[in-house]
């Protein structure tokens, strides 16, 4: 039970490919595309770009604490208490988010396939997998997700295919006719969910064996790139399927399903969307509430993180049906609140750490 | 609401028995911590049950971050006039 769990550095960069595309697949084209319009994919550039930066000095911070966790080698830079506020900051923003991650995704399922279950059961049975899996171990969860990635990946990269024979380029024009601000506003939306959320991800890096660190950066850059042409294709999909009702229907890719037509064969397939969904939010609320319950240990100064598993899911499904009494307030919280705040509680605790780090290498030499 | 509490009180039971097995090898920190953790339980599951939705998680962010964040965006968004 207390055996050091060890991943490869490939199943690491698999993790973090899993938790940053995870939902963001069906929930980022919509609201991106909303706000940019055609000029959604310059707003997603923009936000992938903010989220590279940031991954590079989240690998940056592990190649100089090599083995340490997010909160020990703060501790060590900043001192305890300064790393306790931002890790109270960084724990609350975690509960909102991993509420948030079920709560999208159990509404969806109640807008699309399952109209008549109570959301709680929905995200009781979305939390019940997550807490199991979480609970078995880092070492589990890599293994199982290789599978479910690639049937992840594969689902939507055959909607995509099947539905290219829809595609009009001429949708892309014109790409900012309003100037740069909506393009700007993309740009807020994207880099708030997912890219800022990849500063979450230092709390995986630890894990990697210690004859695999070196290429540690390589694999994990090449997971972004491959989360960043994923993503692009799927925006740029909606955008040049379904033109100027891009950025009004929800559930991007789930629409372009919907109108796969193969010869009566293939049609009616947007199940397989719901399923990709299923896997991807699955994935990333069980890496969220690993990461929870890895940060509480370490805060509280547990010897083992097992045992606040189910305290911490149970806290995480009471927050996602208890949260918002409507749709309307999540939306505005998710697209307008979300981005400032995990930049406040996630990227600026990395950037002071970060900088002392930097600061204390300089000073050493 | 009964129907609420049974639940709530089933899925609690639940995960108690799930942990008995670690909570007697759990030292005394261990077994604080959980204890702690329970607190938020009881006081979600409340308002689960009584069907309340405040004061909660949501809106001691949006106390903070909220308007600050709407400021931002009405800087970087279009009006609808325009």
């Amino acid at each position: 039970m207390n055996k050091k769990e060890s991943i490869s550095s490939i199943q690491t960069a698999l993790l973090f490919l899993v938790g940053i595309t995870g939902s963001s697949i069906i929930l980022i084209p919509a609201s991106v595309t909303g706000a940019a319009r055609n000029g959604a994919w310059i707003s997603f550039l923009m936000a992938w770009l903010a989220g590279f930066l940031l991954l590079l000095s989240i690998l940056y911070l592990q190649k100089q604490h090599p083995g340490l966790t997010f909160m020990e080698y703060s501790r060590r830079m900043v001192g305890k208490p300064v790393a306790t506020i931002m890790a109270i900051l960084f724990l609350l923003a975690l509960f909102w988010q991993e509420a948030a991650i079920i709560i999208e995704v159990s509404g969806f399922f109640k807008s699309t396939m399952m109209k008549n279950t109570p959301s709680p059961v929905i995200n009781a049975m979305f939390f019940t997998m997550a807490a199991l899996t979480a609970r078995a171990g880092i070492e589990v969860m890599a293994r199982m997700f290789s599978i479910l990635a690639l049937i992840m990946f594969g689902c939507v990269t055959a909607v995509l295919l099947l539905v290219s024979v829809n595609f009009h380029l001429e949708f892309l024009l014109p790409v900012m006719p309003d100037g740069i601000k909506p393009i700007l506003h993309g740009a807020y939306i994207a880099y708030g969910f997912p890219y800022a959320e990849v500063v979450i991800f230092s709390w995986i890096l630890q894990f990697v064996r210690k004859d695999e660190a070196q290429r540690l950066g390589r694999d994990m850059c090449s997971a972004f790139v491959i989360n960043g042409t994923t993503l692009l294709f799927s925006i740029v999909s909606s955008i040049i399927v379904l033109g100027p009702l891009a950025g009004d229907l929800k559930y991007s890719l789930y629409q372009l399903a919907r109108l796969v037509f193969v010869q009566e064969i293939i049609e009616r397939i947007e199940s397989v969307i719901g399923l990709s969904l299923i896997i991807g939010s699955y994935m990333k609320s069980t890496i969220v509430l690993f990461i929870i319950t890895r940060l509480l240990s370490q805060l509280s100064g547990l010897s083992n993180y097992r045992i606040v598993i189910f305290p911490t899911t149970l806290i995480c499904l009471l927050l996602s049906v208890t949260m918002y009494a409507n749709e309307a307030s999540f939306v505005e919280d998710g697209y307008v609140m979300w981005p400032l705040f995990n930049t406040i509680a996630y990227v600026v605790p990395m950037l002071i750490v970060l900088a002392a780090t930097w600061v204390n290498g300089r000073m050493r030499k | 609401m009964l129907a609420k509490l049974a639940i709530l009180a089933l899925v609690c039971a639940a995960m108690l028995k799930f942990d008995s097995a670690c909570w007697k090898q759990a030292d005394r920190r261990a077994r604080i911590v959980y204890g702690i953790l329970m607190v938020p339980v009881a006081y979600l599951g409340f308002l689960y049950v009584a069907n309340l939705y405040s004061p909660n998680l949501d809106e001691l962010i949006d106390l903070v971050f909220l308007e600050p964040a709407k400021r931002l965006v009405g800087i970087i968004q279009i009006s609808s006039s325009s």
